[in-house]
């Protein structure tokens, strides 16, 4: 794990190779943090994007597992059709 | 759209054309930016400024002559706000001069400062649907700068198949922000 200073630059850096990224952390008496706003750089927009089109392909392949599913509860099984 | 390059001439669309003394002792000579300092804002306009008269003055000439403008727009393509200007100013009226720009840029840029040019380009011929070339131009990024971020990122915009006109929609959008937080006009 690696803790950052919390700039947009920071931010948007750490971003790009990262698998997760914890942004405010509570620490007990400090300061609250402080929201750095909707995206404002071409990279963070892409990486919003980027989060849709993988929201949407997961939607798309869960739509295509539980279509999966449903066919296979339709079709008859090796017992019935025997 | 238009394509203005086809897969047989990218070999040497791209190529390296050799050190430029001029440029490099300019290159030596102008300042990059230290975020530590409190000149923050000032360089990033300043480069934001170059970029966008170096645009007018290669639209106006098609050459590449003033080297100090051209140093000043390569060192300070290095910051975020600065590159994210220059990706901006694109539009469909000047697409393909910009297209010629940021090749000319690449063919003289020295290592060190190719990836942020690359990576304009790449957008720039991603845009105009040329693929191969934005691939290309990517790995140009990647050759110079094996960790330039915004080089992977585009890499991963173009493989999830975001349409280039969705891309184009976001920049125009973002553009007045990136202006304003750089305290340029949008249309300078």
């Amino acid at each position: 794990m690696k803790t950052l200073a919390s700039s947009t630059y920071e931010i948007e850096t750490a971003l790009m190779d990262t698998d997760l990224v914890i942004g405010p952390v509570l620490v007990h008496g400090a300061k609250a943090p402080v929201s750095h706003g909707r995206p404002q750089t071409v990279a963070q927009q892409c990486q919003l994007k980027l989060m849709e089109l993988d929201d949407a392909g997961d939607t798309h392949n869960q739509a295509i597992d539980r279509e999966w599913v449903e066919r296979a509860r339709l079709e008859p099984t090796d017992q019935e059709r025997d | 759209m238009t394509t203005l390059t086809s897969s047989n001439d990218m070999p040497d669309a791209l190529s390296y054309l050799g050190p430029d003394q001029e440029l490099k002792k300019a290159l030596k000579s102008t300042l990059a930016i230290n975020y530590s300092s409190d000149n923050v804002p000032f360089l990033q306009r300043e480069g934001a400024l170059a970029v966008d008269q170096l645009a007018k003055e290669y639209a106006r000439a098609g050459t590449l002559t003033n080297k100090k403008l051209l140093a000043l727009v390569l060192v300070r393509l290095h910051d975020l706000q600065v590159r994210d200007f220059a990706m901006g100013i694109t539009s469909e009226a000047n697409i393909e001069t910009l297209w010629s720009l940021w090749r000319s840029v690449l063919q003289i840029a020295p290592a060190h400062y190719i990836a942020p040019v690359a990576a304009l380009f790449s957008a720039t011929c991603y845009e105009m649907g040329d693929m191969p070339m934005a691939l290309r131009a990517l790995d140009r990024a990647l050759d110079d700068d094996s960790k330039y971020p915004m080089a992977k990122l585009l890499r991963r915009v173009y493989a999830a198949g975001w349409p280039p006109a969705s891309f184009r929609a976001m920049r125009e959008e973002l553009h007045p922000k990136v202006c304003a937080s750089l305290g340029v006009a949008s249309d300078s």
